[in-house]
């Protein structure tokens, strides 16, 4: 009942590492943690879509300054960590799983099925790959709506604002969940909810709470961070008006 | 993070922002401080100068452009809260081009006096289109974003789905090979 020697623990171990590398340079992009693994970087094609790319995006592939350069550095880091975080727990559990099959074999005398194998890996690649996806789509928001959220303010500095109104434009279909309702939308599930700026969480969203996050309500939310300039308001499909040069449709909302 | 741009802003990192700051609050002041304009509504305030209207056939042409701008903004501005898949470009092209048309009439209009209500209207309409350009810059974007986002997932998961399948490959051969030497 000796389980896996320690090659083959060594191999799974491996194989884990050198595909969440991949990953890592796949959805993230060319990171300093995969300065020393530049040897399956260059094995892949550079990637067109990550998350480096999707903050540039977000902001217009405008020149960053440096405060914008060091919350976008902080945010990829932090994507990084729980993709490496997902790895090494991804690497225990195939081993873990496969070496409990191997001793139950070895105990019963009985030699290993290919396919019962490639049953116990393939679950557990799958379970990492959806928390993968959760993971990824989760960080995608994030990167979307702060690059949004750091031009919002660039812009509302521009036109003499230091905390800019914000709402978020609402996909209202038959998906769309309660709780993005309740934060986006006023009473008439028409018109857009304001808020400041200020006002909006940076942390990860928890049901009930009273704000909404810039990372997004739930993994898949489809919700996007926009402005609202001075003087605009919403007619009464809610949809963007000119209102008149002073007018502030956030303090007409929360005044009445 | 609001903090930390004013910061920035206040060091000077915010390139060009104090320019556009105070083009931004001359405009406002402008419009504020302009006696001829209601600064409630928005609209010019009658000054007085009656008898200086301009003849009707060319009044209603300037009211005609001015109402054709103030309704292709009006356009413009319902596409800001609109989801991408119920934009139609086409019509944002068609708009843009219709306000800049439009917004070069009425400036250059030589028919217009300074007492003309649509003359009047002209910076705050100016401070309008700014702003319009400013959103729907941002709105852009967000939608370049959001298609990038869809691209990135799609694309990892699929990367991941083919290289998962590989190692799963690989490590069973390794691990019956293994039991194959003992």
């Amino acid at each position: 009942m000796k389980g896996l020697n320690k090659k083959a623990r060594s191999f799974i171990g491996q194989s884990i590492e050198d595909l969440f590398t991949e990953m890592i340079y796949k959805i993230i992009g060319d990171v300093p943690q995969l300065k020393n693994k530049k040897s399956i970087v260059f094995s892949t094609e550079e990637p067109q879509h990550t998350l480096a790319k999707l903050y540039v995006d977000a902001l217009g592939h405008r020149k960053l300054n440096p405060v914008e350069e060091n919350v976008i550095e902080n945010n990829i880091a932090q994507a990084t960590e729980y993709i490496t975080a997902l790895k090494d727990k991804t690497k225990n559990n195939v081993i873990n799983k496969v070496d409990g099959y191997v001793k139950n074999k070895q105990v019963k005398g009985q030699s290993l099925s290919r396919e019962d194998l490639d049953e116990i890996v393939g679950a557990e690649m799958e379970k990492a790959g959806k928390h993968l996806h959760l993971t990824t789509m989760a960080e995608a928001t994030k990167a979307r709506n702060v690059g949004a959220g750091l031009d919002i303010i660039d812009v509302g500095v521009s036109q003499g604002t230091s905390d800019p109104t914000v709402f978020f434009v609402l996909i209202n279909d038959e998906s769309t969940c309660s709780e993005c309702k309740r934060l986006h939308l006023m009473e008439d599930m028409k018109t857009p909810r304001l808020w400041k700026f200020s006002e909006i969480s940076q942390d990860y969203h928890k049901k009930g709470d009273p704000t909404p996050s810039i990372n997004g309500l739930h993994p898949h939310c489809r919700c996007t961070l926009t402005y609202l300039a001075l003087g605009f308001g919403f007619d009464s499909s809610g949809l963007v008006k000119w209102k008149a040069p002073n007018f502030d449709a956030y303090k007409e909302q929360r005044e009445g | 993070m609001v903090s930390n741009m004013q910061r920035a802003y206040q060091l000077g990192y915010v390139k060009g922002a104090q320019d556009q700051e105070q083009e931004s609050l001359m405009m406002e002041m402008q419009a504020q401080q302009n006696p001829q304009i209601d600064p409630n509504t928005g609209l010019p305030i009658d000054p007085g100068q009656m008898g200086q209207e301009l003849p009707g056939q060319q009044m209603a042409a300037v009211q005609g452009q001015g109402d054709e701008l103030d309704n292709s903004l009006d356009e413009l501005e319902g596409m800001m809260s609109k989801s991408e898949k119920d934009i139609d470009h086409d019509k944002i092209k068609e708009l843009l081009s219709n306000i800049r048309i439009k917004g070069d009439n009425l400036k250059n209009s030589a028919m217009l006096k300074s007492s003309d209500p649509k003359k009047l209207k002209l910076p705050i309409m100016k401070d309008r289109v700014r702003k319009i350009g400013a959103m729907k810059n941002l709105s852009d974007q967000k939608k370049a974003a959001v298609t990038a986002q869809a691209r990135l997932v799609e694309g990892a998961m699929d990367k991941f789905k083919g290289s998962s399948m590989e190692k799963t490959m690989a490590i069973v051969n390794e691990i019956v090979e293994q039991e194959g030497k003992e």
